[in-house]
C-alpha cells in the first residue's frame, strides 16, 4: 500500500514537463515569464525525482515503480515503465541539468519557444531511460532528435543548419539499424519487453546475435558518439546554444552508452563476448587518437567536445571490460562526465556570453577578470582531467583496474589517454584564464564582469554534487550494485 | 434484385450526383458564385451524412452485382466525403464559376463509384468519369499557359493509361469469361500468358492513376501547372481512390496473378526516384508531387506481400498520408490567401518560405507535418512508416527490408530542407492575416498527428476494419 501512492510517478515525471511545455506554448505572452513558469515546472520535476529517490528501495533487484498498459496492442507496444538503479542515476541528471539549463539561459530572441524545446528535450530523455519496452525505448530514442534539432537549428551559430542536419542524419541512419534490429525481434518473440526479452533473446544463434548486436551497436555507437561515427558532435556543440550543449554532453550522448549496457550486454551476451575485441579497439583509438584531435582545437566548445568523445571511450570501454567492477566504473564515469562536462559548458558559455568569441586565441588573462568563474572552470577542469578528490577521478580508476586485469597493455594505452587529456586541458586553462590581459582591447575587457548570482549558484550546485561524489562515491555505487549484480550474473560466470 | 434497395444503397454518390447535376442548371441562370459554393457544400455534407448512415446497413451487393456496398467501400466513402467537404471549405477562398464545383462534384462521383464497383466495367467507367473531370480541372484556369499544358499532358497521358488499363480488363474478360470481381475472386487462375499481360496491363493503368514509378512522369508537371485545390484533389482523394481499387483487385481478383518481384522493384524506385526528385525542387507543388511518389512507393511495398498485414499496412498509410497532405496542402492555400494582392502567385519554396517567416504556429505545422511525413516519432507518421517495414519484416524479405529502409533515410533528407526554410530563418516575423478557417483546418490536422499519435489504434482499426470486409 505503501508503494500505492507513487504508482504514477514515473508517468508523472514524463507528463510535467510536457504540460510544462504546453502551458508555456499556449499561455505565457511575455517571453521573460516563459523562463520562470519552466523553471517553476522543471523544478517541480527535480522534487518530484527526490520523491523518487526518497522512495526508492536500492536493495531490491528488478525494476521498481513498474507501471504499464497496452498502447497498440496487435504490435506489442506498451507504455511500460520502470526504474531501476541505473536508470534512476540518469533521470537524476536530467532532472538536475534541466532546470539549470533554464536557470542560465540568457535573454534571447523567441525565449518562449526555447523553453518549450528544452521541457520536451527533458521528457523525451526521461522517457529514455524509464521505458521498459523496446519499441518505447526507441520512439523516445527518435523524438529526443527533434527538439535538439530545433534548439541548434534555430538558435545555434552560423552554420547551425549543417550542425543541425549533421545530427539528425547520423543518428537516424543509426537508428534506422536500430529499428531494423527491433522488427527482426519483434517479429521472432512477440514481445517487446526488456525484461522478457533479456530472458529469451540470449538463447538465439551466436550468428543471429552478432547481426543483432553489430545493429544495435552502430546505432548506439553513433550517438555515444565512438570514433569512426564522432564527426557530428564537434560540429553540433560547437553550433549549439549553451543549454543544448549541456544537454547534449549531460544527457544525449549518455543514451548511447546507456543503450549499450541495457541492451547490447544483456540481450546479447555470446556476441558481446565474441565482439568486445571490436569495442576494445574502437574504444582505445577514440580515446588516444581523439585525445590528440582534441589539442589542435582552436575553438573552446570543440576542443571539450573532443574531450567528450575521449570520455565516452572509458564508458565503452569499462562496459566490455565484462567485469561488474569496470562496468560500475563505467556508470559512474557516465553521471561524472554528465556533470562535469555540462559544468565546463555552462562555464565556457559564460564566458561566450562576456567575450562573444570561441576562439582560444580571443582570450587571456581571464583570471584577473573573473577570479570565480575562474576557480570554478579550474575545480571543473581537474575534474575532467580525474584527480583524486573529484568525481572524474572514482569512474575512470574504476574502469583502469577492471581494464587492467583484462590486459596490461589496453590500461597503459588508457593512461596515455589520460595524460593526454591533462595535458590538452590544463593547455586550455592556461591559455584562457593565465597569462596577460589583453590591453589593446580595453574598450571591452573592462566590461567583463564576474559571475552573475544565477551562474554562481549553478556553478556551485555542479561543483559542490562532483566533489561530494569524489569523496564519497558509495552513495552512487550502492544505489547501482544491485542493479549492476543483476546484470553482472553472466559477467561473472565468465570470469 | 431489388432496384429500389439499389437506389438506396447508392444514396451517396445519388445525393453527390444530384449537387453536380443542379450546379451546371441553376449555373446556366446565376452568376453568383457563392451560390455553388454553399450548395456544393451541403450537398456534400448530406452525402457525407447518408455515407455516415450506411455504416449501419448490412454488406450487400446491388445492380446485378455490378455495385457492393461492404465495409471497405462505405469507409472509404466515408473517407472521400470528408475529404470532398475540406476541399468544399478551402475552395472558398478561390471561388470559381459554377463548373469548377459540378466538375469537383462529378470527379468525386467517379471516386465513390469506383470503391464500390463489383465489375471491371464500372470500374472502368467510373475511373473515365473521374478522370474526364480531371482533365478539365486540371485545365481550368484557362487563361493561364501552365494549366493548360498540364491538362493536356494529363489528358494525353491519362487516355493511354486508360486505354491500356480497358486492354488488361479485356485481356482478363476474354480469357476468364466474366468481368465480374466476385467471380473472378473465385476462379482458379492459371498463370497463363495472356492472363499475366491483362494483370499487367491493369496494373501498370493503376500505377499510372497513383503515379507510381515508372508511371510518375505526369505527375510534378500537372500538380504544378493545376489550380492547387486541384493539385489537393489529385494528391489526396484521387491517390486515395486509386490505391484502394489497387487494394480491391489485389486483395482476391488478381490475387493468384499478384507478382511480388515487380511491385517491390516499382515500390523501390518510387522510394528513390521520389526523394531524390523532391531533394532539389524549387516548387512546393513539384516538391509535393515527387513526395506523393516516395510515399506510394512505401505504400506499394505494404502490398508486396499482399497478405493482411500488408494491406492494413498499406490502408494504415494512406490514411496517415493523407492527414499531413491535407495539412499541407491547406498551408500553402492559406498563405497565397493572405498574399491575394499579388496575382502570379508563387508557389516557390522560398516564397511561402518567406511568407511564415518568423515563428508562428503555422511554420510549426509545417514542421509537424513534414517530420511526420518522414516517419519520426513522436508524430503518427512513423507508425506508418513502421507498420509498411513490419508487413515486409514478417514476410522474411529481409533484403527488402533493408533497402526500403536505407532508402527511407534518402526521403528524410528532402523533409528536412523544408523545415529548415521555413523554422530556421531569422526574418522578422510578420502575423499572417488568414482565413481563420483555413487556420482551424492547419490546427485539427497538426492536432490529430499528434493526437493519432497517442491513440494509434482509431486508425489501425479503421484500416483492419476495411481489410477484414475485404475477406482477409
Amino acid at each position: 500500500m505503501e508503494y500505492l501512492k507513487f504508482y504514477y510517478l514515473l508517468s508523472a515525471l514524463l507528463c510535467v514537463p510536457i504540460c510544462g511545455a504546453l502551458i508555456i506554448a499556449i499561455f505565457a505572452k511575455n517571453q521573460i515569464a516563459a523562463r520562470g513558469v519552466g523553471l517553476l515546472f522543471a523544478l517541480i520535476n527535480l522534487l518530484l525525482m527526490i520523491i523518487l529517490c526518497l522512495n526508492f528501495d536500492r536493495g531490491l533487484s528488478g525494476f521498481q515503480f513498474v507501471e504499464s498498459y497496452p498502447w497498440l496492442a496487435d504490435l506489442h507496444l506498451n507504455y511500460s515503465l520502470g526504474i531501476d538503479g541505473i536508470s534512476l542515476l540518469f533521470v537524476f541528471l536530467t532532472a538536475v541539468l534541466a532546470p539549470l539549463c533554464i536557470a542560465i539561459t540568457p535573454r534571447m530572441e523567441r525565449i518562449r519557444l526555447y523553453i518549450v524545446m528544452l521541457l520536451l528535450l527533458e521528457a523525451c530523455c526521461i522517457g529514455v531511460f524509464v521505458s521498459l519496452d523496446l519499441l518505447l525505448f526507441f520512439l523516445f530514442f527518435e523524438a529526443s532528435l527533434i527538439p535538439l534539432f530545433f534548439i541548434i537549428g534555430i538558435w545555434g551559430g552560423e552554420d547551425r543548419v549543417y550542425a543541425s542536419f549533421k545530427l539528425l542524419i547520423y543518428t537516424l541512419v543509426g537508428s534506422v539499424l536500430f529499428l531494423l534490429a527491433i522488427l527482426y525481434i519483434r517479429n521472432r518473440f512477440d514481445t517487446m519487453n526488456i525484461i522478457e526479452l533479456a530472458e529469451v533473446l540470449p538463447s538465439l544463434s551466436l550468428r543471429t546475435q552478432k547481426w543483432l548486436w553489430l545493429a544495435f551497436f552502430v546505432s548506439f555507437a553513433i550517438k555515444i558518439p565512438m570514433w569512426p561515427v564522432h564527426t557530428w558532435l564537434p560540429d553540433a556543440h560547437v553550433q549549439a546554444p549553451t543549454a543544448g550543449s549541456v544537454m547534449l554532453a549531460g544527457i544525449l550522448i549518455k543514451i548511447g552508452a546507456y543503450g549499450l549496457l541495457r541492451f547490447s550486454l544483456v540481450f546479447f551476451p555470446d556476441a558481446s563476448r565474441e565482439l568486445c575485441g571490436l569495442v576494445y579497439l574502437i574504444s582505445i583509438i577514440s580515446i588516444i587518437y581523439i585525445s590528440l584531435v582534441a589539442m589542435a582545437q582552436q575553438d573552446i566548445k570543440k576542443m571539450i567536445a573532443y574531450s567528450s568523445i575521449a570520455h565516452m571511450g572509458f564508458v565503452t570501454m569499462g562496459i566490455f571490460s565484462l567485469s561488474s567492477q569496470a562496468l560500475k566504473g563505467a556508470i559512474f564515469q557516465m553521471l561524472s562526465h554528465g556533470l562535469i562536462s555540462s559544468a565546463l559548458f555552462i562555464g565556457i558559455g559564460t564566458l561566450y556570453e562576456r567575450v562573444r568569441s570561441r576562439k582560444i586565441a580571443d582570450y587571456s588573462g581571464m583570471a584577473g577578470l573573473m577570479p570565480n568563474g575562474a576557480a570554478f572552470f579550474m575545480l571543473f577542469t581537474i575534474a575532467s582531467i580525474g584527480l583524486p578528490g573529484t568525481a572524474g577521478f572514482i569512474g575512470e580508476f574504476l574502469v583502469m583496474l577492471g581494464v587492467f586485469k583484462l590486459s596490461k597493455l589496453y590500461a597503459l594505452l588508457m593512461l596515455i589517454g589520460i595524460v593526454l587529456g591533462s595535458f590538452y586541458m590544463l593547455q586550455l586553462y592556461r591559455r584562457i584564464f593565465f597569462a596577460k590581459t589583453k590591453d589593446e582591447e580595453g574598450c571591452s575587457t573592462s566590461l567583463i564582469a564576474d559571475l552573475t548570482r544565477v551562474e554562481f549558484a549553478v556553478l556551485m550546485l555542479l561543483g559542490i554534487i562532483v566533489v561530494l561524489l569524489g569523496i564519497y562515491p558509495s552513495l552512487v555505487l550502492d544505489l547501482i550494485s544491485t542493479s549492476v549484480d543483476d546484470m553482472g550474473i553472466f559477467l561473472i560466470e565468465q570470469r | 434484385m431489388n432496384c429500389i434497395c439499389g437506389l438506396w444503397l447508392a444514396l451517396p454518390e445519388l445525393i453527390i450526383f444530384s449537387a453536380a447535376l443542379c450546379i451546371i442548371l441553376l449555373g446556366a441562370f446565376w452568376q453568383s458564385k457563392r451560390i455553388f459554393y454553399a450548395l456544393g457544400l451541403t450537398f456534400a455534407i448530406f452525402a457525407l451524412y447518408a455515407a455516415f448512415l450506411s455504416l449501419g446497413y448490412a454488406d450487400q451487393a446491388a445492380f446485378n452485382q455490378l455495385y457492393i456496398s461492404d465495409g471497405f467501400a462505405k469507409v472509404a466513402k466515408l473517407i472521400i466525403l470528408s475529404l470532398l467537404t475540406i476541399l468544399l471549405v478551402i475552395s472558398r477562398h478561390n471561388l470559381r464559376f459554377c463548373e469548377y464545383f459540378a466538375l469537383l462534384l462529378l470527379a468525386t462521383l467517379g471516386m465513390l463509384l469506383a470503391v464500390s464497383a463489383n465489375d471491371l466495367i464500372l470500374l472502368y467507367l467510373s475511373l473515365e468519369l473521374q478522370s474526364l473531370a480531371l482533365y478539365v480541372l486540371v485545365a481550368i484556369e484557362r487563361n493561364k499557359p501552365r494549366s493548360l499544358e498540364a491538362g493536356v499532358k494529363y489528358f494525353i497521358l491519362s487516355s493511354v493509361a486508360s486505354a491500356i488499363t480497358i486492354y488488361g480488363f479485356s485481356l482478363i474478360y476474354g480469357f476468364t469469361g466474366t468481368t465480374n470481381l466476385t467471380q473472378l475472386a473465385n476462379l482458379e487462375m492459371a498463370a497463363d500468358m495472356p492472363l499475366i499481360l491483362g494483370f499487367a496491363l491493369v496494373l501498370s493503368g493503376m500505377l499510372f492513376k497513383v503515379s507510381a514509378v515508372p508511371f510518375h512522369m505526369w505527375t510534378p508537371d500537372v500538380y504544378q501547372g493545376a489550380p492547387i485545390e486541384v493539385t489537393m484533389l489529385l494528391a489526396t482523394i484521387s491517390k486515395f481512390t486509386g490505391i484502394l481499387i489497387l487494394i480491391r483487385l489485389l486483395a482476391h481478383p488478381l490475387h493468384s496473378l499478384h507478382n511480388q518481384q515487380i511491385i517491390a522493384l516499382l515500390a523501390i524506385l518510387s522510394i528513390i526516384l521520389g526523394s531524390l526528385g523532391a531533394m532539389r525542387q524549387q516548387d512546393i507543388k513539384k516538391f509535393m508531387a515527387y513526395g506523393s511518389i516516395a510515399h506510394i512507393g512505401y505504400i506499394l511495398l505494404a502490398l508486396v506481400a499482399g497478405t493482411r498485414e500488408g494491406f492494413i499496412a498499406a490502408i494504415l498509410y494512406t490514411l496517415i498520408y493523407l492527414i499531413s497532405a491535407v495539412g499541407m496542402f491547406t498551408i500553402i492555400i492559406y498563405l497565397i490567401d493572405d498574399s491575394s494582392t499579388d496575382l502570379d502567385l508563387d508557389y516557390s519554396i522560398e516564397g511561402v518560405g518567406r511568407r511564415i517567416s518568423g515563428f508562428s504556429f503555422v511554420s510549426f505545422a509545417v514542421a509537424i507535418f513534414m517530420f511526420s511525413m518522414a516517419g519520426l516519432p513522436p508524430l503518427v507518421g512513423f507508425f506508418a512508416k513502421f507498420h509498411v517495414f513490419m508487413s515486409i519484416m514478417e514476410n522474411k524479405m529481409f533484403v527488402l527490408a533493408i533497402i526500403s529502409i536505407v532508402a527511407s533515410i534518402l526521403s528524410i533528407a528532402y523533409y528536412l530542407r523544408i523545415i529548415k526554410i521555413v523554422c530556421f530563418s531569422r526574418a522578422e516575423s510578420c502575423a499572417i492575416n488568414g482565413s481563420k478557417l483555413l487556420f482551424g483546418i492547419i490546427f485539427l490536422a497538426a492536432v490529430s498527428n499528434l493526437a493519432l499519435f497517442a491513440a494509434p489504434s482509431i486508425v489501425k482499426n479503421t484500416a483492419i476494419f476495411m481489410v477484414e470486409s475485404l475477406g482477409y
